[in-house]
This record gives structure tokens, sequence and C-alpha cells, in this order.
């Protein structure tokens, strides 16, 4: 039974209030456009998505307001003239009460303005579209690092449990869940750039190093992608031990063994597959931290993505990009999210049913 | 004469989901007279566990109010209905997960009495004491935890904390159906000797009519959210007219071999509360079905010496000997 | 004929709560298992550092010599000096008690905030469950580690303000947690029993809900606290977070990086300071879990 006090029933067919009214209309807009199934999820999720978005609109905004000092100043740098903090002013509508500003910026970034950089007047989007395939790759990359590293990992420590291959792996899981991607980033850079000398440390100046010469774009992407997929490795591997060991454990592998299947195959068509799907989710989660910490990569291995920019748009207080920076790296993740979840409903029936 | 205690009037519960309203409980009303012991039995789903909660107030009906004493219990304020709650008390089927895990017997047995009565801790744990000894375990189990005792002595420990405030009225979920067999006449046994001791008021929800034999005075039998039957213990068995009724009692298994069960077998299985068959709702069940089973709802009404039915044809059923010997 | 019972076992297993005899058991569990016990030494040794460490340093760690900018690991000077000629043992030394403390305070402010919030969302109806959802999702839409930086860009590097910024940031994992665990705990019969003996919402809560859903929250409290060290050092090496000469991890680290090239021994100071607290913490929050979660349980 759905709710303790769900008493409704179908009261309001007859109810000729504005109230009953209301109440047919979204049951009627429930029937015909949610549908039911998929297409219900889907929808649904799309629905939900909404008043994330104006969440994060909102908190984006309201930074402005943290900051100590006039919002001009911090929107136009100290160093500006007179006609330019006219000019904000006006456009900002910072004279007027707090909802209209929102609403205004809130226009202005459904038109797909994100302001312009107070350091080089260049639009905030354009500055982050140059910069993204850059992060883009870092962060994809990493995350197939971690995968093809921690999936096979996993999977061998869930078959041969209580060996030296599975307490190795798992003890290299445990430190590499622990230890920053930053500080190996430097354990990275001493032993293979300072000492082997064997990868570049810089000199990546954009994407089009991958176009033109693809053998040194991955040379100078090899250590930055290791560093940042790291952690998440570890953390995917152990998963996938525990996924495939609960599966491997159930009762319906035994019968299947004991029919005589062979070992491999059950590992990898039943065992995997179930494992994986969970993995989806959580891969799309922390995807959000390979984000994050791609900000920190890009400044050790002064790539120039969008976490770079970020970092110097805050050492120079350019607020418009910092504003537009964090918009955009939370709907990314956003939609990374709702992909994650559409995936999801789409390979385990159990959810579509909620 | 004894006074009503308590009256249901009209209940109906309808929960809204996606697929449409759950019509859980429709149109239930029954008395309870005091100091007796009434039964309502009926499979899972039938909707008597959403009864038992409406009457303590746990859900507000969509339609139909509860009388206790002459008063709607949903027309009182909050903290009437909170006062009220010392003299109405409850018993939940699973003695695992009714009694918090965290807190130890006293605790929990206290905890009633802290709402309800402002005096000191002693006599508090007075009182502790005495209830435990009445439902048959120790004073010395007071400082122990739910999992150091075993199902029926969970399930005392139950009826302890529903005793301690010295209700009225007790209403007992499948008191024993989550428990061994052997262990479920011990218990409703206590029951029994506890409701005559203190002079309470009961209603027992069951599955299982030898649970209803054992121990009620009245029963109420259901389906599918309504009752279709209502006599005392001691009618229905003798003569059962619902042919649901009848149907259930085919099913007891009577261990004695001379007896021959003309067993009335049923097929099928319950249908979903979501869409319940036109008319009467047993029809697509019905040994006995008519046409006019299908259009009309029966109507609920007295068969002999309160005896009460709704099937139309109860009374030819009846008259060609399709009960049980 | 008897219905199925199944909310006997499920409600112990997964909900969070436990009784006592479990609990018990799972503390000598935990005792034997070494790598948590030498996890919570090691924590214990860093918390003994942090207090104590104006005792234990050799040298003042803020005290600057030039002439002896980054000399290597001598007698004098156990793990050598930085870029500022400070001692780099007293300084590994004294920056665990930052890391402690923003760890302790973060998760502090993290809990304070979050576990209401959590409880209102799981205990309060569908109508507040939808619209602190709909908050925790809109806060958690930001990658935590971007949420902190622009917090602590915003408000200005400090301590205080990294205590808040992580505090605010950590929060929406409890509050997540919380919701989800209050949620079961909600449907437990002795939360509807205690309805019908006439306790108050408030009282439910508070004596019934409460005390059933903080096993999991401690151990969430494991890894947020792993989780804080990192940030707090994170942020202080891009520059964000405590600032100098407040001895940090990640200052240091931030520091040694730029002279990599002439001390490379240097960061491995601080960043194994770092990866030490950290692991440390894990491995005693792994066996927390594994104690406290019967499916992970192992034969004793």
């Amino acid at each position: 039974m759905p709710f303790l006090q769900g008493n409704s029933g179908k009261r309001w067919e007859s109810d000729l209030s504005l109230v009953g009214k209301i109440r047919r209309t979204l049951h009627y807009l429930d029937k015909k456009v949610l549908g039911k199934g998929i297409r219900r999820f889907i929808i649904k999720r799309l629905i939900y998505a909404i008043p994330v978005f104006f969440i994060v609109s909102l908190v984006t905004w309201g930074f402005m307001y943290l900051a100590k000092g006039d919002p001009i100043i911090i929107l136009t740098g100290p160093h500006a003239q007179k006609e330019l903090i006219e000019e904000f002013r006006r456009q900002y509508g910072l004279d007027q009460p707090l909802h209209i500003q929102y609403i205004r910026w809130l226009g202005r970034l459904l038109n797909g303005d994100l302001g312009r950089s107070i350091i080089t007047n260049e639009p905030v989007t354009k500055m982050i579209a140059d910069r993204l395939p850059t992060t883009i790759t870092l962060a994809v990359s990493a995350m197939l690092f971690a995968l093809i590293v921690a999936i096979p990992a996993g999977v061998i420590a869930s078959t041969k449990r209580n060996t030296i291959l599975d307490y190795g792996a798992m003890s290299l899981a445990i430190a590499g869940q622990s230890i920053p991607d930053f500080f190996l980033a430097i354990l990275l850079i001493i032993v293979f750039g300072i000492y082997l000398k064997v990868l570049p440390i810089t000199g990546y100046t954009d994407f089009n190093l991958f176009i033109s010469n693809p053998v040194e774009g991955v040379r100078h992407f090899l250590l930055p992608v290791i560093s940042l997929g790291a952690m998440f490795s570890a953390l995917a591997a152990r998963l996938v031990k525990s996924g495939m060991i609960e599966v491997l454990d159930q009762d319906y592998i035994t019968t299947a063994r004991a029919k005589g299947l062979p070992e491999r195959y059950l590992v990898i068509k039943h065992a995997l597959i179930n494992t994986l799907i969970p993995l989806i989710t959580v891969t799309a989660t922390n995807f959000a931290t390979l984000l994050g910490g791609a900000i920190i990569i890009e400044e050790i291995f002064a790539l120039p993505g969008v976490g770079r920019l970020l970092m110097r748009s805050i050492l120079y207080r350019d607020f418009p990009t910092m504003q537009g920076i964090a918009l955009f790296m939370a709907l990314v993740y956003t939609v990374t999210n709702m992909v994650s979840d559409v995936l999801y409903g789409l390979v385990d029936p159990r959810i579509r049913v909620e | 004469m004894p006074e009503t205690l308590l009256e249901a009037s009209n209940l109906r519960m309808y929960f809204d989901t996606r697929e449409g309203a759950v019509h859980a409980v429709d149109g239930v009303t029954f008395k309870i007279l005091e100091n007796e012991i009434f039964g309502l039995v009926g499979e899972s789903g039938c909707g008597k566990t959403t009864v038992a909660r409406i009457l303590m107030g746990l859900y507000k009906p969509t339609e139909g109010s509860v009388f206790y004493k002459g008063r709607n219990i949903f027309s009182l304020k909050k903290e009437e209905m909170r006062r009220l709650r010392r003299y109405v008390q409850m018993i939940f089927q699973d003695p695992y997960s009714s009694l918090d895990p965290l807190m130890n017997i006293e605790r929990l047995l206290i905890e009633p009495l802290d709402v309800h009565f402002d005096v000191s801790k002693d006599q508090k744990r007075e009182r502790v004491f005495e209830i435990l000894e009445k439902v048959g375990l120790s004073r010395y189990h007071a400082n122990r935890y739910p999992y150091e005792f075993s199902g029926g002595q969970r399930q005392r420990i139950a009826i302890a904390r529903a005793l301690i405030t010295k209700p009225e009225f007790v209403v007992a979920d499948e008191p024993v159906s989550a428990l061994d067999i052997s262990i479920q006449a011990q218990i409703l046994n206590l029951m029994q000797d506890l409701q005559r001791d203190l002079s309470l008021t009961c209603m027992i929800i069951a599955h299982d009519l030898n649970v209803i034999y054992h121990i009620c005075d009245r029963v109420a039998v259901m389906y599918l959210g309504k009752i279709v039957e209502l006599a005392s213990v001691k009618s229905i068995f003798e003569n059962p007219l619902h042919p649901y009724t009848k149907a259930l009692f085919s099913a007891i298994p009577i261990p004695d071999p001379k007896v021959k069960t003309h067993g009335i077998i049923l097929g099928g299985e319950v249908p979903s509360p979501l869409n319940p068959p036109h008319g009467c709702r047993f029809n697509p069940r019905c040994p006995f079905k008519q046409s006019i089973c299908t259009e009309r709802e029966p109507e609920f009404m007295e068969a002999g010496d309160d005896h009460f039915v709704a099937c139309h044809f109860f009374k030819e059923i009846q008259e060609k000997g399709g009960n049980r010997i | 004929m008897k219905e199925a019972t199944e909310t006997k076992d499920t409600s112990k297993a997964g909900s969070g709560e436990k009784t006592t005899s479990e609990l018990r058991l799972a503390l000598r569990q935990l005792k034997k298992d070494k790598m948590s016990m030498f996890g919570l030494i090691v924590i214990a040794a860093m918390v003994f550092l942090a207090i104590f460490s104006e005792y234990l340093t050799p040298y003042d760690p803020t005290e600057q010599d030039f002439d002896i900018a980054l000399s290597p690991p001598s007698g004098a000077h156990l793990l050598g000096t930085d870029s500022l000629g400070r001692d780099m043992f007293s300084r590994v030394i004294t920056g665990a008690r930052v890391s402690i403390f923003v760890g302790i305070v973060s998760c502090a402010i993290a809990m304070s905030i979050g576990v209401p919030m959590g409880i209102l969302a799981g205990y309060g109806g569908p109508r507040a469950d939808n619209v602190v959802s709909r908050i925790i999702d809109g806060i958690m839409a930001f990658p935590p580690l971007l949420l902190a930086i622009a917090l602590m860009a915003v408000l200005g590097a400090s301590m205080t303000n990294v205590m808040m910024a992580l505090g605010f940031t950590i929060s929406t994992h409890y509050a997540r947690l919380t919701r989800g665990v209050t949620l079961k705990a909600k449907e437990q019969t002795y939360v509807m029993a205690a309805k019908t003996i006439g306790l108050k919402e408030y009282q439910i809560v508070l004596k019934h809900i409460l005390p059933n859903i903080i096993a999991p929250i401690i151990i969430q409290t494991t890894v947020t606290f792993a989780y804080a060290i990192i940030a707090e050092a994170s942020l202080s090496f891009l520059g964000l977070g405590v600032k100098p000469p407040t001895p940090s991890w990640g200052l240091d680290l931030s520091d040694a990086r730029k002279y990599v090239l002439e001390a490379p021994w240097l960061p491995l100071f601080p960043g194994f300071a770092i990866f030490i607290a950290v692991l440390a913490v894990n491995m005693f929050g792994d066996g927390l879990n594994s104690a406290l979660n019967p499916r992970e349980r192992r034969r004793l």
C-alpha cells in the first residue's frame, strides 16, 4: 500500500471545485503524456531535472552575493572604467530587486549567454568551448582507464579469492583510494618525468596536438590520465569484486555449475553482466569526482582545459568566467546522471516499475 | 444486555495508486460489544489489517466513521485522541519487528506509561514487573533485550506492552501467525485468560479459522474489502451460510477419520482489489453462481439469530445441504 | 497456513538497526581485524600528534632560515627543509593538527546540517521529501571539489572558511544517506507501535528513528572524514585552503612541487603524510563496515 493516509480514491471525479478540476487535469496528463513503462520513466526523470536546474542556477547566481564587496566591482573587476560599470549595472539590473536580477540572469542563461570574461572580454561560452575537448578527453580517458584496469582486476580478485592475487589487488586498491590524485601526479612526475625522462611534464598547448601528432598527444596525456583515474579505478575494482562475489554466491549459479556449465562462461556471462549494471550508476556518480579532480590535474600538468581556466579566473577574480564554469560543470554532471539513469532503466527492467 | 463498545460504520478505505484506486475496504459495518472477543477473518489482502488500522486511528478512512463509546474518534482533537490511546491498544503480527531492538524490555514497557501517567519511576517499574508476571514472564527479564527472547516470548512482551496501561479495548492483528504451531495455543490461551481477568474487549484478526474457533465469541468473515458473513462462532461453525465461509471451513483439516468433508474447493485466486468483480465480489469463484450474482451486490441481511450474511441464495444453498457434516 | 513474515530478517539486515548482541559480536570481529586495528592506532597517533605537536616538534614549524632552504634530510633536520628553510619534520607533525581538526569540524558541520535534512525528507512525508530532495539534488549537481573551490574562491582562504565550505559540501551526502535509512526505519512495525501508544511525532523520531539510523551514519563518517582530509589538502594545494603560515600538508606539497627539480625528496614527506592518514581512516572504516554490515561479515 503506497501511502499511509492515502484516501482520496476517486472522490475528485465528482468534485466540481477548482481543486477538483486541477486534479482531474493532472490525472489526465499523467495518463496521456507520461504513459507507462520506460517512456514514463524517462519523462519523469526529465521533469525532475527541471527544479534541479533551477536550483543549480540559483546557487551559481547566489555565489555573487557571498563574496564581500560590491557585486558590480566583483563583476567588472577593480580596474573597470565608469562607462563599463554603468553598462554592467544596467545590464545586470543590480539596482533592481533581487528576484528581478535572478530572472534576468536566468533569461540570459537560457539564451546561452554566460557573460563575458572581465579579463579578455571573450564570451565565457567560447572560452569554455575552446578548452572543453581537453577536459573531456582527460576525464573520459581517466574513466576508461580506470574501468579497463578495474574490471579485470575485480574479476580476477573475485574468482581467485584469498590468493596472493586477491590480496595484492585489494591492497593496491585500498592504497589507490587513499592517495590524493595530486600526490600521485607528483610521484609519477618524479619517477617518469624526471628520473626516467620517459614522459613529458609540460608542453601540451592545445587539443590540436592530438590531431597533428597523436602519439605525442597520448604521451602528454598518459600521466594525467593515470593520476586522475587511479582513485576511481581502485574504488571500481573493489565494487566489481564484491559485486561478482555476491552474484557468484547465489543459488542459481550453483545450480548452473551443477548442471555442468563451464566456469568461464558463468563468470563472464552472468556474474559480470549483473555487476556491470550497478557499475554504470557508480561510474556516473563518480564522474563528478573526475571532473573536480581534473581541475587539479590540469593545474599540475599545465593542460589548457576548463579546470585550468577556472583556476586562472579565480586568480584574476574573473567572476563571470567562474560562474560560467561552475554552472557548466554542474549541467554536464546532471546530464551524465540522467543518461546513466536512463541507461540503467533500460537495462534493468525492475527499475522502470519504480 | 451488553453495551456496544465500538462501532464501525460504513468504513471505506481507498488508496490512490498509479493504476487506479484500490478499494481496500469497501463498506464495512459491525459492532463490538463489551467484554467480547470479536474475530475478523479472511485471506491475505481482504482488507482486515486495514480495518484494524482504521479502528486504531492510524488510517483516516475515505468514508465512514468509527465510534468508540459513542464518540466519533476521527472528530476528536489530537490531544483527545492521544489520551484515548490509553484505552485502545494494539498487538502486532510480527514479534520480531514490533519491538524496538535497541530498547530493553523495561524501557519498552515503560514507554506507554510515560505517555499516559504522571507517577514516579519506581511506581512505573512496579507496574512493569506486575505485567511481566501476568503474561508469564518474570521481572528478571526486564533488563534484557528483545533479541534474547524467542518469538513466543516476544509476543508475550508485546501483549504486556498493550495491557500495561489497563486498556479497555485491544486489537490483535494476527497475533499468532508468526509463531510456531506449538506456541500458538499457548499464546491464545494466555490472551483468553487475560481477557477474562482484565475484562477486556478484544478484536482478533486472523486468517486461520482454528484461531478464531479457539477464542472468539463472534466473528466476521471478510472477502475483498467486504464482510460476507457475521455471526457467533458457534453459529458460524455449525451452520456457515456464505459459500466463501463454507469453502474456508472445507479447508480445515479435521483429525477425525470418521468425519467426511463435502469439501467445497475454491478455484482461482483472489482477484485484485483494483478491479473487483461486478455484483457479488465472490461470484467468479462461487460454485453456486447465478446470473444475478454478476449484476447486483447482495445485501447484508439477517439470516437467523444474530447471524448476518451477504448472499443472494444463502437460503437455497442451505436447503440443498451444501455444508459440511 | 502461515503467512510469510519476510519482515523478520530483512528488517535487521539492511536497515542499519543493530541489536546489542550483534553489536558486541561486531566489535569483537573488529578487534580481530588487523588492518582496521592498525588504522585505528594510526588515527589515534595522528590525533595525539595533533594535540601535542608543540611539544613534539624539534623546531618551530614557521621559523624560516633561508640559508638552509631545500636541504636534504640530515641529522639536524630529519626530513630536510622546505623552500623557506623551515624544518620539514616539524611541519609534517604540525600539519596533522590542521588535517585532523578540519576533518572533524567539517564532518560535524556536515552532520548537523545533513542529518536533520535527511530526517525531514525521510520522515516528513512526500511533500517535504520532494522539496528537500530537489534541493539536495541541486547542490549535489556540482562536483564536490568544484563546489568547495568555488566557495573558497568567494569566501577567501582561511581555516574557518575551509571548514564551513567543506561542511556544506559534505552535508548533502549525509542528507541522502539519512533520508534513505529514515525511510526504511519509518516502515518498521515498532514505529507504528509507537504511534498506537500515543507518542508524539518528534518523540518517535528521537526515541525510535534516530538510534536506529546511527550505525550507517557512523560508517559514512569514516568515509567523509577521509574525504575531508583529502579535500582540505587539495584546497590548500591550490592555494584556496588554509592560509600560510599555518602548516598544512597540502600547502607543503604545493610548495615542494615548485622545487621538485632541486629537491625531489621534498614532496614525499607531506604527500605520504596525507596518504597514511587517509589510508588509516579507510582501513578502519572498511573494518567497521564489514563488522556492522551482516552481508559482508566473515566468519570468525
